[in-house]
């Protein structure tokens, strides 16, 4: 059995039944609640489930994704010190605009594995810069107040006074 | 073209959950750093209900690694919400909560609730007058001090908990400093006359600075010594390991040609995918090429191989395997899972190795005073007095394999990817909190796939007797091992001779860990009694 995914631009994408059980949305859409009772709902091979919010782009880019894990548990759980696989690091990559596009369209077709792997790629993009290079990389203006500069002042003060007592 | 060719701030019109995901990412330094970047950055990281602080914080608990210097002072710092306070009290190393640390003022509610899941139950007797943060201080000193000294003044005596075979349990003592629990075991084995039976050790349960650990022997099925009350112990009623499910839902076929889907398990396999240097398969249908031609995606069900775990929603084939076929009817597989399923409540009847637990015997009773027998009284010499138990002693017997035709035999014995554990929704004990065990028994009482939950002999079976065909013999002692997190790791092998290491276990800290047991354990008696049956 396979789908019919449209993309915003409505480009149509044929997904195979076990590349899209990885879309949460599209799950639920194809099958609802049966799906979770254990019965095999009967699709029409010509179904066709519209994604208004994902351009065909990173539509595709997902399907890739899924189509990778369709036999696999991503890692979904941020607790552990567990490293993401190689795989997942190359395809997320350190393209900014593009891993938030990701993001945003992994979180609307609700795919947890997916979205933890764009919120680390990000993370990875942030980490190790101070907070100059973060404005300077977001473009971003920073608007505190004096007073929360001066409090933040003390607070790093007092942790610096901490690490460094002399 | 990269962000930083075009500089972009996209993440102010990001949902702030996500935000706060994705800055829960970043390490400790790079959050800190991050928390003075704008106004938006410090209060979304500020935030006790977004708490980005949690991922982090937790990960630098779990790390085997030594603890990052801006660890120590996230006390002193505002942004940090005071409930993850909870979580590092809770897992943290003693050393450094007491040396290291810059704890802050923190309410009483959050030290009870640090105390409750770190420590046993029974330890709660040491609050006495006071509040719970002195409790907690003055506790995590006197665990400290007693694991870097051979100190025992605090607590001279060391009670223990026997199990015996006619469903009582006897809560004894004997001499902290001298106390040696393979010793005492020899004398309520040369009492229960199975002297000529090897000792066997078995990790229970490992919390952060405590270990639970079960003494016994195995004896044949047909002994007239068999103590249910210690299998139940070590398996709880319905819980099978996890891979065992597999086994199951294979019964579970035979009554339902498809069942729901299951999580398929990570394939061990060396990937090589290089994302710029394939093409995408997945291009629009209605996307023309240049010549016309619309794509497809290549069907990807027959490129699969053989080898593969069934995908979700995949029926699965029936098989019957001989195991299967000669205890269909003897509380394994469909009938267990029907308990679990439809039954009303977790202690369902159909299990078929019932312990004494009876709805008519009242609850636990307190029985006489205790009677202090301290271990200078035995003779018997201790046989690993001084040394480390060899793996073979502590470990589940080694079972031959089964000659089987089922396939689902064939999946993973080793160690499994933490992240595979089935979703708390599906465990039939809920895991236990207070106290909170290590990771590696995160789902305790029930089985955790983490190779280190040596509980069950043999993953993967339908075996109806545990540890290769054997049952547990004669009483059962339960003790209490003081440990260091660095030094005890769930699967090495298990040190029983440090000498005045032993905390007190009572029949409180049983039923806490064991609450199924409450029901199953006729009397408690305070002391020997009438001896350890």
């Amino acid at each position: 059995m396979s789908i019919t995914l449209i993309s915003k631009e409505g480009a149509q994408f044929l997904v195979s039944k076990p590349v899209a059980d990885r879309i949460g949305v599209v799950r639920d859409c194809a099958y609802g609640a049966d799906f979770w009772l254990g019965y095999a709902v009967a699709t029409d091979d010509s179904m066709g489930i519209t994604l208004a919010n994902v351009t065909s782009s990173i539509l595709s880019k997902i399907l890739v994704w899924c189509e990778h894990y369709k036999d696999m548990e991503p890692l979904v759980d941020g607790d552990s010190n567990m490293e993401f696989p190689e795989w997942d690091m190359a395809y997320i990559g350190h393209d900014m605009n593009q891993i938030l596009f990701v993001l945003e369209a992994a979180d609307y077709l609700h795919i947890p594995g997916l979205l933890l792997l764009a919120c680390k790629g990000i993370a990875d993009v942030l980490d190790g810069r101070n907070p100059r290079g973060i404005c300077d990389l977001l473009g971003i203006v920073m608007d505190f107040s004096h007073r929360q500069e001066v409090d933040m002042d003390k607070e790093n003060g007092y942790w610096r006074w901490f690490l460094h007592p002399t | 073209m990269t962000a930083t060719e075009q500089p972009l701030c996209p993440l102010d019109i990001l949902p702030v959950e996500l935000f706060a995901s994705i800055l829960s990412e970043l390490d400790l330094a790079s959050l800190i750093s991050a928390s003075t970047v704008s106004s938006l950055f410090r209060s979304v990281i500020a935030s006790p209900l977004l708490n980005p602080w949690r991922q982090p914080i937790r990960r630098v608990l779990l790390a085997d690694e030594p603890y990052p210097p801006e660890f120590s002072q996230l006390g002193a710092r505002l942004i940090v919400p005071r409930h993850n306070w909870i979580e590092i009290l809770a897992l943290a190393r003693l050393e450094w909560i007491l040396l290291s640390a810059t704890v802050p003022s923190l309410p009483e509610q959050m030290w009870e609730e640090a105390f409750n899941r770190r420590w046993l139950p029974g330890m709660r007797k040491w609050k006495k007058l006071g509040n719970w943060q002195e409790a907690y201080k003055r506790t995590a000193m006197r665990i400290w001090h007693r694991l870097n000294s051979s100190c025992t003044s605090d607590e001279s005596w060391c009670r223990y908990v026997v199990l015996n075979r006619n469903g009582s349990a006897n809560l004894c003592e004997a001499y902290s400093r001298t106390f040696n629990p393979l010793a005492v075991f020899d004398e309520f084995k040369l009492q229960a006359n199975l002297m000529h039976l090897e000792t066997q050790v078995r990790l229970v349960v490992q919390f952060l600075d405590i270990r639970v650990i079960a003494l016994g022997v195995l004896h044949h099925s047909s002994s007239l010594f068999v103590n249910s009350n210690a299998r139940q112990l070590l398996h709880p009623p319905g819980v099978q390991s996890w891979i065992d499910d597999t086994d199951t839902i294979s019964d579970a076929t035979e009554a339902f040609d498809i069942v729901p889907s299951i999580s398929s398990q990570r394939s061990p396999q060396v990937v090589t995918f290089a994302p710029q240097s394939l093409p995408n398969p997945y291009t629009p249908v209605l996307l023309q090429t240049a010549g016309g031609v619309p794509l497809h995606r290549a069907e990807s069900n027959e490129s699969t191989g053989s080898n593969h775990a069934p995908g979700r929603g995949v029926p699965f084939r029936r098989t019957m395997s001989n195991e299967a076929n000669g205890r269909a009817a003897a509380g394994n597989g469909i009938f267990r899972r029907l308990t679990v399923s439809f039954g009303d409540r977790i202690f369902g009847g159909v299990s078929n190795d019932a312990g004494p637990s009876s709805p008519t015997i009242p609850g636990p009773v307190l029985g006489r005073s205790a009677s202090h027998q301290p271990v200078h009284s035995f003779s018997t010499a201790p046989r690993t007095n001084g040394h480390t138990l060899p793996p073979s002693t502590s470990a589940p017997l080694a079972v031959p394999a089964i000659a089987s035709s089922s396939s689902t035999y064939s999946t993973t014995n080793g160690p499994v990817s933490p992240s595979l554990a089935p979703p708390s929704g599906e465990l039939l004990y809920p895991p236990l909190k207070y106290p909170t065990p290590v990771p590696e028994h995160r789902n305790y009482p029930n089985y955790t796939p983490s190779g280190s939950d040596n509980r069950w002999s043999r993953k993967g079976t339908l075996w109806e007797l545990d540890e290769g065909g054997m049952l547990w013999a004669g009483p059962m002692m339960i003790v209490a091992q003081l440990v260091h997190p660095d030094n005890a790791r769930v699967g090495e092998a298990l040190d029983l001779t440090g000498q005045g290491r032993w905390a007190a276990f009572t029949t409180q800290d049983l039923f806490a860990l064991a609450p199924w047991m409450e029901e199953r354990v006729t009397k408690v008696v305070d002391g020997m009694g009438l001896g350890v049956f």
